[in-house]
């Protein structure tokens, strides 16, 4: 019995560890290799049950990879305006036709598309559960070419250390810790930031 | 700061005796309150209200709002007044807060005097027992619309929630506080240099009309642009690039627009729509506003019909489905379908947007709502591309929802009883078969075949009088059934009218 419990405890341990826990990026075409300056990020697509999803992610997104410092963010307002000059649904996918378009009027690098799967953040009593389910699309800038797919799906109580202490209570900050974790890996994957 | 101290050094310089001394006396004054005013903030920030998506995709929270703005003067930031912001706001129809485009930030500068303009979104609010915030900053330049920090914040009573319980918050004024320390940790601190200027079109509609066309078909396009800020309200030459050629936009009175139109060339592809501008002081400036496809060539379409094949002709008594498909596929615009009987009256016509459905199924009732009559029909399909190119197929069915018609000749010969069965419908049988009981129950005779018409003898013990009950059901390759019960050979075979039982498969179908 003193031999069983701590290869229990041991297994336990290695089991929880078994979670894919970093984004998951498949590249379809290389990013530009001069580097990346100007990113345009489009509105993101709401499939989950919560309200403004979409645009909240989307948002918090567009602070931390502006806040990262590495990169020059176009505003949302232009984004928006050519959206509504050509017409487009912000709650769907663009087509390459329009992503060109898009890319001939703002001039970015890249364009970032994005779609919430599954949103949501639930008080149960002493914890509050919050769950993101993120995939995110980064096009070429004038061809509007698919890059790179990521995959992005975390619960705020992954973050849980001790007792209830690193748990993330909000959505937003679980959409922020996401959303750094998502251009951590980018920078890891191999996405240059825009030369000096 | 710096301007009073380097005017005060100049006039100083010129009144002193002692020039040099004195000059050199200032000159240090200056340079030590230039280095340690690096610190101090005179650039002037537009503080646009909060956009709150905790109430819609537009909504407004004014006292959140207000709380940062304090928070900011708090911190020694030069702002304009939140009345002359609102003012601004109304006067320009800006209705979409958080959302500021370059153009609005170029007018910000223009006609708030700012350097800067400070947008915001709240994400999650709870005033209530349990507080929480989370909201995001987003400081740009206005001369070159470039976002210099931008910062997110997020706080809840959990967060906050100590060991003891003591200084638990008990409201969202108990987060403020460590909140506000979080938002405005890593605001800039120092004045931000200046940008380039914008180099961008300002485009305020676009309107090309068509996108998808045949060759030859003229393009219309219509523009409006706002005033460049830095070219003092002087409207620029405008053209339209598409390949190699230009087509220059002329002024449209009273609409405050420009357009231009050209005819299609002949070559299939897409087209960039560039617009270019020259302005008199020689500045140009290029921007995509959009692209047309010319299509050549026509979609086609092909219809399967799921119905019996007789002869090379397509049979149905109850559904016919129906599967049109694309030769060439691209998307559609919309489709139609008509049936049209021999007279050439069209008794089902329907017609709708968007791709092909990927099947159909008549069952044989009209738009009408009427039964249509057995007969020869002509399904017409047809689907236009987005240039409007047609394509149309066609094809006849027969549509015979009627009974076999049987006839059924007893007549009896002593000792036997002799069944005649014949068919008269032009549809052939899949089966038949016709079973003799005595009254007892038990099988006098099972006969069957896919043939008609048949002969049935029956041998009977002399003189007997038993009844014969016949039950006989016949099955045509529609499925068409019949069925038919004979009590008694020998009532029928004198003449009786006996209880005919006839009947159709059915089952639930889509109409349309």
């Amino acid at each position: 019995m003193k031999n069983i419990l701590p290869c229990f405890l041991i297994a336990l341990l290695l089991l929880t560890a078994c979670g894919k826990q970093v984004p998951s990026t498949k590249k379809l075409a290389p990013l530009p290799a001069e580097g990346t300056c100007k990113i345009a990020i489009l509105p993101f697509l709401n499939e989950s049950n919560y309200l403004q999803g979409g645009d909240m992610v989307a948002k918090i997104f567009h602070s931390e990879l502006a806040a990262s410092g590495q990169f020059q963010l176009l505003q949302e307002g232009d984004v928006r305006n050519i959206y509504q000059q050509l017409l487009l649904y912000p709650n769907r996918l663009p087509s390459r036709e329009q992503l060109k378009m898009i890319g001939g009027r703002l001039n970015p690098d890249l364009l970032v598309g994005g779609i919430v799967q599954k949103m949501y953040q639930r008080d149960s009593g002493n914890f509050v559960d919050t769950e993101l389910t993120l995939i995110l699309l980064l096009y070429h800038g004038k061809t509007g070419e698919l890059l790179w797919i990521t995959y992005h799906r975390r619960r705020g109580e992954e973050y849980q250390q001790l007792m209830h202490i690193g748990r993330l209570k909000t959505l937003t900050a679980l959409a922020r810790r996401m959303s750094q974790e998502i251009i951590t890996n980018w920078t890891n994957q191999g996405m240059l930031p825009c030369p000096e | 700061m710096i301007h009073l101290l380097l005017m005060h050094s100049i006039w100083s310089h010129f009144r002193s005796r002692n020039r040099s001394a004195i000059f050199l006396l200032h000159l240090s004054l200056l340079l030590s309150a230039i280095l340690f005013t690096g610190t101090a903030w005179a650039q002037t920030i537009a503080f646009i209200p909060l956009l709150a998506l905790t109430r819609d995709s537009n909504g407004i929270n004014n006292p959140v709002t207000e709380r940062v703005r304090q928070e900011l003067v708090n911190r020694n930031k030069t702002l304009v007044p939140a009345e002359k912001v609102m003012r601004f706001l109304i006067r320009n129809r800006i209705r979409q807060l958080g959302k500021l485009t370059s153009y609005q930030a170029s007018l910000v500068r223009k006609e708030l005097q700012a350097d800067l303009v400070l947008q915001g979104t709240l994400y999650q609010i709870n005033t209530g027992e349990l507080p929480l915030l989370c909201l995001t900053l987003q400081l740009s330049r206005t001369e070159d619309s470039k976002i210099i920090w931008s910062q997110t914040a997020n706080l809840s009573y959990a967060d906050q929630i100590n060991l003891l319980g003591l200084d638990d918050p008990h409201g969202i004024e108990d987060l403020y506080a460590p909140f506000f320390e979080q938002l405005f940790a890593s605001m800039p601190t120092s004045e931000s240099t200046a940008g380039e200027a914008t180099t961008s079109l300002n485009i305020d509609t676009i309107f090309i009309h068509p996108q998808y066309l045949r060759p030859g078909e003229e393009i219309s396009c219509r523009v409006k642009i706002h005033k460049s800020i830095d070219e003092q309200g002087s409207m620029p030459e405008l053209s339209v690039q598409v390949g190699d050629q230009h087509y220059p936009l002329t002024s449209n009175e009273g609409e405050y627009s420009y357009s231009t139109s050209w005819k299609a060339g002949g070559e299939a592809g897409t087209y960039t729509v560039n617009l270019l501008a020259r302005w008199p002081s020689g500045i140009s400036r290029e921007s995509v506003i959009g692209i047309y496809s010319i299509d050549t060539e026509e979609p086609g379409v092909r219809l399967t019909l799921l119905g019996t094949e007789l002869n090379g002709e397509i049979l149905f008594s109850r559904n016919l489905r129906i599967l049109p498909k694309l030769i060439k596929p691209e998307p559609i615009s919309h489709w139609a379908i008509s049936v049209t009987d021999e007279d050439e009256d069209v008794i089902v016509l329907i017609d709708k947007t968007g791709n092909l459905p990927r099947s159909l199924t008549w069952n044989g009732r009209t738009s009408y709502g009427t039964t249509a009559d057995p007969g020869g029909y002509l399904i017409t399909f047809r689907a236009w591309d987005r240039a409007e190119r047609e394509s149309s197929t066609e094809a006849w069915v027969q549509y015979l929802p009627e009974l076999p018609e049987m006839t059924v000749e007893i007549s009896r010969e002593d000792p036997q009883i002799r069944v005649d069965l014949d068919y008269f419908t032009e549809t052939p049988l899949i089966f038949w078969w016709a079973k003799f009981f005595k009254e007892d129950g038990s099988l006098l005779k099972l006969a069957q075949g896919t043939e008609l018409p048949a002969s049935i003898e029956l041998d009977l013990a002399n003189d007997s009088r038993d009844k014969i009950q016949c039950l006989l059901t016949a099955r045509d390759i529609l499925g068409n059934q019949y069925k038919k019960r004979i009590r008694d050979l020998f009532e029928m075979a004198e003449g009786e009218i006996e209880e005919i039982e006839t009947s159709i498969e059915t089952e639930w179908v889509e109409e349309f």
